[in-house]
């Protein structure tokens, strides 16, 4: 009996003093990382925003000699994520991916989301995506033009796929139709894999998706144009939707935010630390490749572009929100 | 390079040790209720930044037929499924358990999951590009009425209990709609708790529907939580299980076959090909009275049909970059960040990394024999002799840690007790708990299939020609009314056989 | 025992027609496409509650377990909601541990409990919840919820 005591007296202790190794002390800004870092994504593993985290995650460790950790929480389309960064601890060591201009959209699209775009604070921005309009590579549209041309004869015939409702793809869709004067139709589906999937079965007439959707699918689908100002490296004959006469782009930018109660010093500190993990040689070259766009905006420029996203967003959200 | 350079390849020691602990490690993390293979491979890609792109591959499809096969564990012991695809284990492996077939009910799961595994292999190896093609003809109605079929399965559980089976299911369909539609963006019944934006999460709630009247029931009285039958002495009911096996081949063959077909459909996962596998096997009993009560030959479809969709799921993520289920996201993303290209280039430019992981997928399938009849015995003897007294707290906390870890979510945590709690009550009063989980499962995918479908069809003037003139979709419907319509033939055909027998004497 | 009515089924039955009823009315302030579905399943639940509700009193052939609310199994729900309360307050180890003992405490036992037995059910918990602690926080990187004493 007093042998067993004894026993469960040793083991309590032993176990004591490694949990107590393992409590949390207020960030030591000087060494930071120096414990496991996690960042939230507010999407399900595979995904765009996902893997362009696991990008992140594969040389945070090189650089900095700590881990950082990926939790997954679908939901909302980021949503929930977003509406429970707050309520982390602010000390730097718990970050979350935020997705704009989802947290421009969202917040008017659906009511109850749970956030509002002021609360949200990202400390860099690093890499950014645009969309593309894709059709089945055996469509009968072989341009912009033609599709242009397909839905002014049959206005909203046309079958657009995207992920999600009131998410970048609707709103891809929707400046597009604006900009080009014509009317088609919207189809959401769940996730990214499930609309390349309809584009690829001819389920619906085109789609919109990423870039990173056209690198790994070269071969089944055709893109027609590129959402953004300039074309990118990795699709030099892709030409931008810009250049071809409808006036309009499209991304989505990622950045890293932080609680917004975390000091000063803990936002730039994080910033600076990521910034540098962005700058390993390898890792634009990996991004490109896959179809990202490394793209830094700094913390102190970061407030002011976020305010010019959501300037040219909000009209956006309100159209299609319904 | 022909086949033996790979398996040479493949067969390098260090290579072996590798896969062989990372089927363990993935057979023990799908027993966890609650940690799924697609949690398994997102939590373990971090370990295969310093392999080799080949390495990482074969060490993540190891966990992934690993942790297929373990959800077994949990199914046929606790009732709850350690994976969502072991869903329709629970259904008969757990009245064997519950019987004292336990042991058995481990080893049919052990073999059928290689048999079903190397099939899917098979036939990615054979057959991966037409299969790819026949995948793309899947749209939002195929997924529609496949979606209908998975829920008359409610119809046929609930032989005993039509009205509440029934109801059960209804129950399962408005849990789904927690949260926000996709197609039309409503947001719904989240009564301003922004974490429920998400819906109602399969994984807490299997746990809570089907684990947690589990441990509450243990406290019913002071019996044994399992007894056994037989004197299992060293070889876990192994002869018994084959000759099972054998018995059942045809079971066997057409549940890995059926599969194989749904793993190849983007983003349907093993839950809903062992729920298919499930269905038609007792459609095609002689004896569909007796599933649901702990028929073998349950679990022989479930288990074979989940892994089989491990290698048929790989035919359109490797062909079209489509993921095949959620886990082969987290694949693809590996594949990424590893640097290998993906989509149609990787059958052109790396032919001979997929090879290799072709046959290291295959081996790590037969490597499961060994390791899936040990530990299937170890934790057999474990549920077997532990006191209730020590089992209840243990099972109460991996229901906790298991609904807790794959979001990282306290709100989880408290929808699977609501639920747990919820499915006690109800159960009491006779309605089951596993047409809730079903509904659950199955309700999105209807209503999103049938919203696109409206929308596309609205958009094309077409609505009704899609939803009813298309082949694939017309062969469901087929299968649908066949269905529900058998059980009513059977019994009237063997009545007139009886008949006919009596006058024949 | 036989019993006229089976109560607790009617009972259940009436309380799911009721939300059917309220996800109907709700489902009026849905866009018209997502307002299908919703419809759709509340029509179908009110229809299955009144005929299971029929059933239930007009079958006369239901046999009462005897007891209608058992003592033990309930008091382990009790234990785990608690348990799920406390847990992101006083941590996962800590209030694991505890929540270990009093589950053990209820289940029923055949042999009277002994100090032994408390201790080695004691020795357990504390093994098996810091096991699952160190498995998940340092083998899978999931962080489980800290309390005031850090773990």
């Amino acid at each position: 009996m007093s042998s067993k005591n004894l026993l469960s007296g040793a083991i309590l202790v032993a176990l004591a003093s490694s949990f107590a190794a393992d409590s949390s002390f207020a960030t030591d800004l000087a060494t930071y990382p120096n414990r496991t870092v996690t960042l939230t994504v507010g999407f399900g593993p595979g995904g765009p925003s996902d893997i362009s985290a696991r990008f992140l995650q594969k040389y945070f460790a090189e650089v900095t000699g700590q881990d950082l950790v990926i939790i997954n929480k679908p939901g909302g389309g980021g949503a929930l994520s977003w509406a429970e960064m707050n309520g982390l601890e602010p000390d730097g060591y718990a970050l979350t991916l935020v997705s704009l201009p989802h947290i421009i959209l969202q917040p008017i699209v659906t009511p109850g989301v749970g956030y509002a775009f002021e609360d949200i604070t990202s400390v860099l921005m690093y890499t950014s995506v645009p969309q593309v309009l894709a059709v089945p590579i055996d469509s009968e549209i072989e341009t912009l033009e033609d599709f242009i041309a397909m839905a002014r004869e049959k206005p909203g015939q046309m079958t657009i796929a995207g992920t999600g409702s009131g998410g970048s793809n609707h709103s891809a869709h929707h400046l597009f139709d604006q900009a080009a004067g014509i009317t088609t139709t919207y189809i959401p589906f769940r996730d990214t894999a499930s609309t390349v999937a309809a584009l690829k079965g001819g389920q619906t007439t085109a789609a919109w998706t990423w870039t990173t959707q056209g690198v790994v699918d070269g071969d089944l689908i055709r893109m027609l144009g590129i959402a953004a100002d300039e074309r990118m490296a990795v699709f030099p004959d892709l030409p931008t939707i810009k250049e071809q006469g409808v006036d309009m782009a499209d991304q989505a930018w990622w950045t890293i935010g932080i609680p917004k109660s975390a000091s000063e010093d803990v936002r730039r500190k994080v910033a600076e630390v990521l910034k540098e993990v962005m700058n390993h040689p390898q890792m634009s070259e990996d991004m490109l490749e896959a179809g990202y766009n490394p793209f830094i905006v700094d913390y102190d420029q970061l407030a002011e572009f976020k305010k010019d996203l959501f300037d040219l967003y909000v009209p956006v959200a309100e159209a299609i929100r319904n | 390079m022909d086949f033996f350079s790979y398996l040479v390849a493949a067969i390098q020691p260090s290579i072996l040790i590798m896969m062989l602990a990372a089927v363990i490690l993935g057979v023990v993390l799908g027993a966890l209720p609650g940690l799924s293979s697609t949690f398994a491979c997102a939590v373990m890609l971090p370990v295969t930044f310093t392999m080799t792109p080949v390495a990482a591959l074969l060490f993540l499809g190891a966990i992934y037929m690993g942790s297929t096969y373990g959800g077994a564990f949990a199914a046929i012991l606790l009732n709850t499924p350690g994976t969502p695809q072991s869903i329709a284990t629970t259904f008969d492996g757990f009245p064997m358990a519950k019987r004292g077939d336990g042991d058995l009910a481990l080893s049919i799961a052990c073999l059928a999951s290689v048999f079903g595994g190397l099939l899917g292999i098979v036939a990615f190896v054979a057959l991966a590009p037409p299969l790819a093609q026949l995948a793309l003809l899947f749209g939002p109605p195929e997924f529609f009425w496949l979606a209908i079929f998975g829920l008359t399965i409610i119809a046929s559980l609930s032989k005993g209990n039509m009205t509440k089976g029934l109801l059960s299911g209804c129950i399962g369909l408005l849990l789904s709609l927690v949260g926000s539609a996709v197609v039309s963006g409503d947001t719904r019944f989240t009564f301003g708790v922004p974490a429920l934006i998400s819906g109602i999460s399969i994984v807490p709630a299997c746990i809570g529907l089907l684990c947690v009247p589990v441990v509450m029931d243990m406290a019913l009285n002071a019996e044994r939580y399992l007894s056994t039958k037989v004197d299992t002495g060293r070889n876990a009911r192994l002869g018994e299980a084959i000759k099972i096996l054998w018995a059942g081949k045809r079971n066997l063959l057409r549940s890995s076959l059926l599969g194989t077909g749904i793993g190849i459909l983007p983003a349907a996962g093993g839950a809903i090909a062992s729920l298919v596998a499930y269905s038609a096997a007792m459609r095609s009993s002689k004896d569909p009275e007796s599933f649901g009560k702990g028929n073998p030959d349950g679990v022989i479809a479930s288990e074979s049909a989940n892994n089989a969709t491990v290698g048929s799921g790989l035919i359109p993520t490797f062909v079209l970059g489509i993921p095949g289920t959620p886990t082969d996201a987290v694949i693809l993303g590996a594949m990424l960040i590893h640097g290998l290209q993906i989509g149609p280039k990787l059958f052109t430019n790396h032919v001979d990394t997929l090879m290799t992981f072709i046959v290291g997928l295959t081996i790590s399938t037969l490597l499961l024999i060994p390791v899936g009849l040990l530990l299937g015995r170890y934790i057999y003897a474990f549920a077997l002799n532990t006191p209730k007294r020590l089992l209840a707290p243990t099972v109460a906390l991996m229901t906790i840690i298991g609904s807790f870890s794959i979001y990282n979510s306290h709100a989880d945590v408290v929808v699977m007790m609501a639920l747990g709690v919820f499915a006690w009550v109800i159960g009491r009063s006779g309605f089951p708990a596993a047409p809730i989980v079903l509904g659950l499962l199955l309700g999105p995918i209807a209503e999103e299939g049938f919203s696109q479908t409206v929308l596309i069809g609205g958009a094309t003037n077409s609505t009704f020609s899609m939803f009813f003139g298309r082949g694939l979709s017309l062969a469901i419907i087929a299968c649908i009314i066949v269905s529900l319509a058998a059980p009513t033939v059977i019994s009237r055909l063997n009545a007139k056989k009886g008949t006919q027998n009596v006058v024949q004497g | 025992m036989l019993s006229k009515v089976d109560i607790p089924a009617v009972f259940i039955s009436v309380i799911f027609a009721g939300i059917g009823f309220y996800v109907f009315v709700s489902a009026e302030s849905f866009t018209r496409l997502g307002a299908i579905f919703p419809k759709f399943v509340a029509i179908l639940l009110i229809a299955l509650s009144l005929i299971a509700a029929f059933v239930g009193i007009t079958r006369r052939d239901h046999l009462r377990p005897a007891r209608i609310v058992p003592m033990r199994p309930v008091l382990i729900a009790v234990v785990m909601i608690l348990w799920i309360a406390v847990l992101p307050k006083i941590g996962f180890v800590l209030s694991g541990i505890i929540a270990f003992l009093a589950i053990a405490l209820v289940i029923p036992e055949a042999t009277a409990p002994r100090t032994r037995t408390f201790v080695q059910t004691l020795i357990a918990a504390i093994v098996i919840v810091s096991s699952f602690y160190f498995l998940l926080r340092y083998g899978l990187n999931v962080p489980l919820p800290r309390g005031i004493l850090g773990i």
